[in-house]
């Protein structure tokens, strides 16, 4: 080692970049020249690439791009050799045909040549023809080639036919038509230039994420009806609506629709199948039959295709191509109850109408068709389902961290105290700016924002929606805010977006009906945390606020909606609530979905007629689970349609049943009496006081004795039935979850259930008014005042 | 510009549910990463998307009660456990749903393997994903022949010599443009990966 080479510590120092600039330009210079030390750098660049890359770096090189894995052109020939087999093998295309159809390649990195474009890859094929990525050289642009099948037979007429038909296309111009750049012959075969899309077609996408939600099949739907509508005001037909013929320029928010008038009958003869189209999945019925066909006819396979997009089926049965083409010549199309599709209601209606077997009874246009859309899409609030921003909003709304109550940061101060000079309660977490209204906070909020809500005691507030955005909405600590919803019209809070509410109280006074539910969850999860719920009438209003304590159940037995309603596609999560009603339910699942709708609910308190209410349709599907709660009810689970259930899953867990009227499930209509066979029912330590009749029918006669009962309940060893009352008073009570030794048979018997945990954690009464529960009630305030001191 | 930074660990930034620019970076970092293990797990993309959404909530709800000791485990094993955790769960749960016949889903469960974990993929996919991505945020940083140097050599397995010659370069300088490219690259690794105190031994050998 000469002078002038630096000590090992400087070369650990430069590899751990805690060397200065200049330093290091002087040790590069020492390093150029001396071998020795260059080498002891290089054997630490090693170590540091061993602990990087592992051993070799193949497995970084495998997730690199085709081009890019080697510099070496040998390789990257061999590389680009067995994508041509790849491609080959994908699009099942003939090699032998292939070549035969390009020239050699002008340069390298490219298949062949064809018409003067140099072909890069082949981008896909279908019965039609081939579709060659290509590169136009003289104006250095990236196009599509799409060549038409050589195996099918086109005499003169029908190429003149096509070429008219694309000039007519490439004369249009519009934001939802694929341009056509050119067209020719080459071999003998038509082609068509075009632009090429990266980003694929929709068959593409749909292969990956079968299906889509109602918001973009909407979207999707409106850019291809405006296509046809431009294209049928010009007299071209497209006659071949398929997802491959719908290409996405970037994401679905521009989508393109290709190759019209391409799907040419050869003979125009009935019953002819000599069809240029390969599928018949999207066909008309007046089309698969080679009857002649017009502009309702392209509505149809608009029809088709959004059928598929919606439910991810295609809208024929059948699996051969003489299957779906007789399906298809017959009218008898798959409905979107057949396939349990997920559609607002505007929407089916309008795939309805597109897939019907008459052309008379179809839209008459595609205008009428953008309409029937546009009306459809104001219905319906979209919200972002994917993508980074909204997944860590979702995280961080349903996983819990949002956590302490208090505010903290200088936004909160300030906030603070403009809501105390300005008595504005209401200001987004983060953001300075008080708000008058609850809904106003909640429209100016965005997407994953927190509402906080500052007051205490009650105040009037607006019914309002979250137009589609996720959303939390939160007391601040040390405050109890309870929204008192006065508009009986509308649900009061619309979730149409995923929403978390903590430590709320939401209460609903009716005078008269009211017909809707106090929160409905449309189509997203919702969450209530430490919340109360109350619905009742005046009167039992002004004993609430002042006692503190639940409404009488009274002895009306009129329906009334439910205080949570979810509707398809939703769920709802509740942690430490209560929920008190003298009036019907407190959760009505409605509706049938792909999803079963879910309620997950623990540590709650329910006071209430009915706790579960099934509004079922057919293929109703629920999964509805209870851990360490109390239920005092009339009943627990309503079916509805018990006929329509399709599945309904239920699980108990250390839960708390006073079923005063003793009826576990009521069915509203049990036609085959198989109902039970679509109920799967489990618990585990669980205590019920009840007596008698555990299924009714909606007249209320038993439909099930207690020893049925035990046969369709499976009731675990360690749940019991008991009709001590007392019992269950202290049991209810107790703060103390364990049941002593003195409660007979109950011996070993748990309940988590801890009512400190309800709502600000402040002790409640339960009292009733039905006389052959006085006595019980007395009881239960004995109890309540001895666990208070 | 000394090699000190004094920025916390993007780790350490996690632990701040509010610090939105550490958790986009790490959602945008990690969140291929998860993916495309699950896709090579037999997951559809609509089925990977989702349990990359679970594992991502889970990580939030943990990573601030997470006390991270490097000598115990490293972010790469646990975060291993957690997406190895959901994509059993996946598979546990499409086994007691089953679907409708013919749904890739179950064929893609029936020919999977939910139990076996691989380790190793992950360890390789976790190091690979990570490289290419501090690869990505210092490429401009560097001349392209010294890049090059680096990339041709490190990863795509060229012969020291014959790059060397291709680019002109002395063997010597070619050292050291590896061991430019080389540094830089651990230190934005490390950026994300470690805390700061936990600092890189420069081992030798």
């Amino acid at each position: 080692m000469a002078d002038g080479c630096p000590a090992r510590a400087t070369l650990d120092a430069l590899a751990a970049g805690k060397i200065s600039e200049d330093e290091r330009g002087q040790l590069e210079t020492h390093f150029e020249r001396c071998l020795l030390c260059a080498e002891q750098l290089e054997a630490i660049t090693r170590a540091q690439l061993k602990q990087m890359v592992g051993l070799d770096g193949s497995h970084v090189v495998a997730r690199l791009p085709r081009e890019q894995r080697s510099s070496d052109p040998v390789v990257l020939a061999s590389l680009m050799r067995s994508a041509l087999e790849e491609s080959l093998a994908f699009a099942s295309v003939d090699p032998v045909r292939l070549i035969e159809l390009l020239d050699p390649p002008r340069a390298q990195g490219f298949l062949g040549t064809f018409a003067g474009y140099d072909v890069t890859e082949i981008a896909g094929s279908g019965g039609m023809g081939l579709v060659l990525k290509a590169r136009d050289p003289t104006l250095e642009r990236t196009v599509a080639l799409k060549i038409l099948s050589p195996s099918r037979a086109w005499d003169e007429e029908s190429v003149g036919r096509f070429l008219r038909e694309a000039r007519t296309i490439a004369a249009i111009q519009h934001d939802n038509i694929v341009p056509v750049y050119s067209a020719g012959r080459e071999k003998d075969l038509p082609y068509l230039v075009m632009p090429f899309y990266v980003a694929g077609t929709l068959e593409q996408r749909l292969q990956q994420v079968p299906r889509m939600g109602v918001a973009h099949v909407i979207r999707i739907g409106m850019q291809l009806a405006r296509a046809l509508e431009v294209t049928h005001a010009q007299g071209v037909l497209h006659r071949d609506i398929k997802p491959s013929n719908v290409l996405l320029e970037g994401g679905l928010d521009r989508v393109r629709l290709a190759d019209f008038g391409l799907a040419q009958p050869v003979s125009q003869s009935f019953g002819a199948q000599e069809l240029i189209a390969g599928t018949p999945e999207y066909m008309s019925p007046e089309q698969a039959r080679g009857e002649p066909v017009d502009a309702r006819s392209d509505l149809f396979g608009l029809g088709a295709l959004l059928f598929r997009l919606a439910t991810g089926e295609n809208v024929y049965p059948g699996e051969s191509v003489k299957e779906i083409l007789r399906s298809a010549a017959g009218g008898n199309p798959k409905t979107l109850r057949d396939v349990g599709a997920d559609v607002t209601p505007a929407l089916a209606q309008i795939l309805n109408r597109l897939l019907a077997p008459r052309p008379e009874e179809r839209f008459a246009s595609a205008t009428e068709v953008v309409d029937a859309l546009a009306r459809a899409a104001s219905r319906y609030r979209r919200w972002i389902k994917r993508g980074a921003g909204v997944a860590l909003a979702a995280c961080l709304i349903l996983s819990g961290t949002v956590a302490a109550l208090d505010c903290s940061g200088i936004t909160a101060i300030v906030n603070t105290l403009l809501s105390r000079g300005r008595g504005e309660s209401f200001f987004i977490r983060g953001r300075f700016g008080t708000y008058r209204e609850l809904a106003d906070a909640v429209g100016a909020a965005r997407a994953g924002e927190i509402v906080e809500v500052r007051y205490s005691g009650e105040r009037v507030t607006r019914n309002f929606r979250l137009g589609g955005k996720p959303l939390i909405i939160r007391a601040v600590k040390g405050f109890s805010p309870i929204l008192y919803a006065t508009n009986n019209a509308q649900p009061f809070i619309l979730a149409d977006g995923p929403l978390t509410l903590e430590g709320l109280a939401l209460m609903r006074f009716t005078k008269g009906n009211a017909f809707t539910a106090l929160i409905t969850a449309e189509g997203a999860p919702l969450a209530l945390l430490n919340c109360r719920l109350f619905r009742g009438t005046p009167l039992s209003a002004n004993r609430l606020i002042r006692s503190g304590s639940f409404v009488p159940l009274s002895d009306e037995d009129r329906v009334f909606p439910p205080l949570i309603a979810l509707d398809p596609s939703s769920r709802c999560l509740m942690r430490n609530c209560l929920v008190t009603s003298s009036q019907a339910g407190a959760i009505a699942l409605r509706g049938e979905g792909r999803e079963p709708i879910r309620a997950d609910i623990e540590n709650c308190f329910f006071a209430i007629r009915r706790v579960f209410a099934f509004r079922s349709v057919p293929g109703f599907r629920a999964e509805l689970k209870a851990s360490a709660s109390a239920f005092v009810s009339e009943e627990l689970l309503d079916l509805g349609n018990a006929d329509m259930v399709e599945r309904a899953t239920v699980q108990w867990a250390d839960c708390i049943f006073d079923l005063f009227q003793g009826t576990f499930v009521r069915l509203y209509r049990h036609g085959n009496g198989e109902w039970f066979r679509a109920v799967d029912w489990k618990e585990a330590n669980t205590v019920y006081a009840g007596r008698g009749d555990f299924v009714r029918d909606r007249r209320g006669r038993r439909v099930a004795s207690e020893a049925e009962w035990n046969t369709l309940a499976r009731l675990s060893t360690n749940s019991h039935i008991t009709t001590d009352r007392r019992l269950f008073a202290g049991i209810v009570m107790r703060a103390n979850p364990q049941v002593s030794a003195s409660d007979a048979n109950l011996d070993g018997l748990q309940t988590r259930f801890d009512p400190k945990l309800i709502g600000e954690g402040k002790p409640y009464d339960v009292f009733r008014t039905r006389p052959e529960h006085r006595e019980w009630q007395e009881k239960v305030q004995r109890a309540v005042r001895e666990w208070q001191r | 510009m000394a090699g000190a930074r004094t920025q916390p660990s993007l780790l350490l930034r996690l632990r701040d549910t509010e610090d939105h620019a550490a958790w986009s970076q790490f959602v945008s970092i990690y969140t291929p990463l998860i993916f495309a293990f699950c896709r090579g797990r037999g997951l559809s993309e609509a089925d990977a998307a989702d349990v990359a959404q679970d594992v991502l909530k889970a990580v939030a709800g943990a990573i601030p009660r997470f006390n991270y000791d490097p000598s115990r485990s490293s972010f790469r094993n646990w975060l291993f456990t957690v997406v190895r955790s959901k994509v059993n769960n996946f598979f546990a749960t499409r086994a007691r749903q089953p679907r409708r016949a013919g749904d890739t889903t179950v064929q893609r469960f029936v020919e999977g393997e939910p139990d076996c974990a691989s380790e190793e993929t992950w360890r390789r996919e976790y190091q690979a994903n990570l490289l290419l991505w501090a690869a990505e945020q210092i490429r401009s940083e560097f001349k392209d022949a010294t890049w090059n140097a680096f990339w041709r050599t490190a990863i795509l397995a060229e012969a020291i010599e014959q790059v060397a010659a291709d680019l002109g370069l002395s063997v010597n300088a070619l050292y050291v443009a590896r061991s430019r490219v080389t540094t830089r690259l651990k230190q934005v690794i490390q950026s994300v990966e470690c805390d700061p105190g936990a600092v890189e031994s420069v081992s030798h050998g």
